[in-house]
Parts: structure tokens; sequence; C-alpha cells
């Protein structure tokens, strides 16, 4: 069940141009700014991949723990509760320091935090340890694409988001080829 | 202080690999302003060639000191402050084998980063300060700085679990299991004055010291005091055991030990190493078990399939196919 939804919303990036967190679900195209609103929306703006649909918590993690650490951390961040939300994921990282997942949800916090250098390399730290999963490599990239442009490095941002692009769809293929769906 | 000579070593791919020969030959170092300098090895011996991953191994002072001379003094401690080292040493060769003394936690924090895959992460005392109803009035975040690329670190890595497996840390095995794969190093005085342990499993890092307060030499070696430390500290919190990820940027080849030469693929000797893609061996030496690994490969029977991933080990020759492996 969860891989088909998944695939849909994967599949949907390449129609959204940009797009804010949870209006991911209509393929309309309306150029808006990315996510992290430094960037103006007009001539010359990135455009950053639309968000992958969220993955569940406990795909996440097999450790009931860390689930409710990251759901915690969710309904956290989402009130704006940023320091608290890090603090979950801290501790769930002591808990399942390796889990990718763990390091992504902390980069974006950062993110959201505007600590853009620790965003980045929180991203990064959360690759090293993805191995071959290109879903959570994807949004890592989007993370520090994201991360660029709020530091106004541009060009960097281009090629982060390009590559959120390609293992976007990676993930999407290996989705379809394991779920044998075909989207259309 | 040798880790960060061998990893800015690692760090130029096209000159350093694990294999690559280094000098263990009689030196003697003038420098302006420093008496001059004749580092020697624990065992008064010399080695002559020895691959960079053995001069790690067994601690090679002299094959070290010329390493670090020919990297240049000044830009491996230049890295210090990287690994959050504030104290400047002098910018004398000889502070390079670790002759200006470092604090436990400055090692902790060097060897948190090597165990991180070139992270460093601040280490913190204090999480958070909360008030008597729990309520966090000052919270210390984990931060996180990369500091040194993954796949050299990878390759260091490799290196100090060879310590471990074939080193001057071979007898913690008293203490921990082959199959733990620690990554660690052991630290001797000329004088027995200090003895230093510091080491890695996947998800403890460690450091030990172990001196006296009056200065006086222990007479302990680093594997006969602070290993032994270390051995029943780990032992008794049941550590994970140590399998670095995988940075892109590594391929895994199978080599001759001795000659260093490349093997093809599906030869069964040989000792299956880490290497930087593009820096592996490019010729290839026939295949066959020399003579120098024949015993070795025998023993290492039971190391088995899991060898396939793990640098270093000497592969198995072969009773399991690749789906049995997959399960072991």
């Amino acid at each position: 069940m969860r891989n088909r939804f998944g695939l849909f919303f994967v599949s949907a990036w390449l129609l959204l141009l940009a797009g804010c967190a949870g209006v991911a679900t209509q393929p309309s195209i309306t150029p808006t700014p990315t996510p992290s609103g430094a960037q103006q929306p007009g001539e010359g703006a990135i455009i950053a991949p639309a968000p992958l649909k969220p993955v569940p918590s406990s795909a996440m993690s097999g450790n009931k723990a860390v689930i409710a650490l990251l759901d915690r951390a969710q309904t956290d961040n989402e009130s704006g509760r940023r320091e608290a939300a890090g603090a979950s994921l801290e501790r769930a990282l002591r808990i399942e320091p390796r889990n990718p997942w763990l390091w992504l949800e902390l980069a974006q916090v950062r993110l959201a935090q505007g600590q853009y250098a620790q965003a980045i390399t929180l991203a990064r730290k959360s690759n090293s340890f993805a191995g071959h999963q290109p879903r959570v490599q994807s949004e890592n990239w989007q993370v520090i694409g994201q991360a660029r442009v709020a530091q106004g490095d541009s060009a960097g941002a281009e090629q982060a988001y390009k590559l959120a692009a390609e293992l976007a769809q990676q993930a999407k293929a290996e989705a379809d080829h394991n779920s044998g769906f075909n989207f259309q | 202080m040798k880790p960060i000579v061998y990893l800015t070593a690692l760090e130029d791919p096209q000159r350093y690999t694990l294999i690559t020969p280094l000098d263990d030959s009689p030196l003697l170092w003038r420098q302006p302003g420093a008496p001059d300098w004749k580092p020697k090895n624990y065992d008064l011996k010399f080695h002559g060639q020895v691959q960079l991953r053995t001069a790690l191994a067994h601690s090679y002072n002299v094959a070290t000191a010329r390493l670090g001379i020919a990297l240049g003094v000044g830009h491996i401690l230049d890295k210090l402050p990287l690994y959050g080292i504030e104290r400047q040493p002098p910018p004398f060769a000889s502070s390079l084998l670790g002759a200006f003394g470092l604090s436990p936690v400055e090692v902790s924090q060097l060897y948190q980063t090597f165990a991180d895959g070139g992270f460093r992460t601040p280490l913190r005392a204090i999480r958070v300060i909360v008030t008597a109803e729990g309520k966090p009035l000052q919270r210390f975040p984990l931060n996180v700085e990369p500091v040194a690329a993954p796949a050299p670190v990878y390759l260091l890595t490799a290196a100090l679990q060879g310590v471990v497996r074939e080193g001057t840390a071979q007898s913690l095995i008293n203490w921990l299991p082959a199959e733990m794969n620690v990554a660690g190093k052991t630290g001797t005085t000329d004088d027995l004055r200090d003895s230093w342990f510091a080491g890695y499993t996947g998800d403890r890092v460690a450091v030990v010291w172990v001196g006296r307060d009056d200065n006086k030499p222990t007479g302990l070696t680093g594997a006969s005091g602070a290993m032994t430390v270390w051995g029943e500290m780990m032992k008794n919190i049941q550590p994970e055991p140590l399998q670095p990820a995988m940075p892109e940027e590594i391929e895994m080849v199978n080599v001759d030990p001795v000659s260093g030469l490349r093997y093809d693929e599906g030869c069964k000797a040989g000792v299956l190493l880490p290497f930087i893609k593009g820096s592996a061996p490019a010729q290839t030496s026939p295949c066959g078990a020399s003579s120098a690994d024949a015993a070795g490969a025998k023993a290492d029977a039971k190391a088995d399939a899991k060898a396939d991933l793990k640098p270093g080990v000497k592969q198995d020759s072969g009773k399991k196919n690749w789906f049995q492996r997959l399960f072991n």
C-alpha cells in the first residue's frame, strides 16, 4: 500500500515545478517560490523539485521508541517547536545513530530554523548512511538545495536539485519495479 | 597523532593507498631550531620497505616520520584545529609522532571524527539544563561539522582495523571477538611513561590513558596497559560491531598482500582491500595463493563469507555461494 501511494507522489514531481509542503497533490503548474522562501519567483528563479509525499514514521524505523520520538518531533516541528523537535530527534539518534531518516529529519528541522550550513552537513551525513536508498538521498539533496538557495548559492542549489530529481526518478523506477504498478 | 599523518596521506589517492610502500630505513632529520632527530622504532629495528597499512599496524615510527616529512609537517599540524585540537604543537617533525602531550579528551575528539566518517561532533558533557519541573532552560544541540572526506577516513578505519587484527593491538582479541572489527591504535612513549589506547566499535568511541601522577614510568606499553582497560570496559558494555558505511568513491580490490599487485576478480587468494576508485593497482598478477598467504588463508577460513564486505580480511576458499552469503 505504502509503495503505491509513495510512487504516485514520486511521479508527481516532474509535473510540479515547485510547491509548498503539503500541496503536492495536484499536478497544476504554478511556479512559486522555493519552500525556503529565500528566492522570489520570476526570471532565473531556481525551481525545486516538488516535495515527495512524506514517508510514514513507521517506515523510517522498526524501533517503537524511535517511531514515537519521530512522531513527537514531527508534531513539534509542524507547530514550530523546532528546538523540541530537534531534541526528540537527537534522542532517537542515540538509539539508532546510523538511521539516515533520522539525520534527514534533523536536517529538515535545522533548515526550518535557518541553520543552513548545519542542515547541509546533516543531510550529507544522512547520505553517508543511506547506501543505495534513492528516496532518502533525494530528500537530502532537496534539503541541500533549499539551504543553498537560502545561502545565495544558486549554482550549487541547481546542482543539488538536479541530483534530487534524478534520485527521485530512481526511487520511482524502483518502486515501480517492486510493486509491478505502472503509473501513467 | 600518527593517524592524522596517515589520513593526510590517504587524502591524496594518486600518491598513497593502503599498500603504498613506505621507507622504514634509518633517518636523521635536521631542522633549524630543533635538535637533530633520529626516530627509532619500538623494536629498535628498521624494516626497509613496508606497506602503509603495515607501518600503521605496527606503529613504525621511522616510516611514519618519513611519511610526515614527505607530506609536510606544517601541512599536517595545521589540520589539528579542524579536529578541535586548539593547542599548536611545536612545528617540528617530532611532533608528528605524538611527542607533544594531547589530553584524552582531545584524542577522543579526534577518534570520534574518524569513527563518524569524517564528521566532527564537538564532545559535550551537558545536553540540556532543565528546571526542577523538567522545563528546558538551555539546550546544547547536536552539532556536526564535516572535517575530512568520507573516503580517506574509510581507508584509515580499515588501516586501524588492521592494527587490531594483525598489529600492535592483536591481543585485544582476549576481550573482544574478531567479528567486532574494532579499529584502534596503541600509544607508547619511549620511556614507558604513558600508555594509550584509542579505538572505536560500531557505536562507541573510547580513549584510555594510563600514567602515574608523579610522571614516573609506568613500565607499560599501550597494549599492556591502556588497551587492557579499554578491552575490559568495552567487553562490559557490549558494543556493536564496526561496519562503516562504504562511501561511493570506494571500491574493494583483491590484491596480493606481498607484491601489492592486483588479482583477477574471481581469484580466491589475496587480501580484499578498499581503494579510492582509480587508485588501485592496475597491474595484475596471475592468480594463485602466494606462499606468504597460503597459511593465512587457511587460518582465516572461519572468517568466511562476510569477508566480501570487510576490508582487509583474507578471502575464504569460497564454499558458500553468493546466495548463501546473503544470509550469513
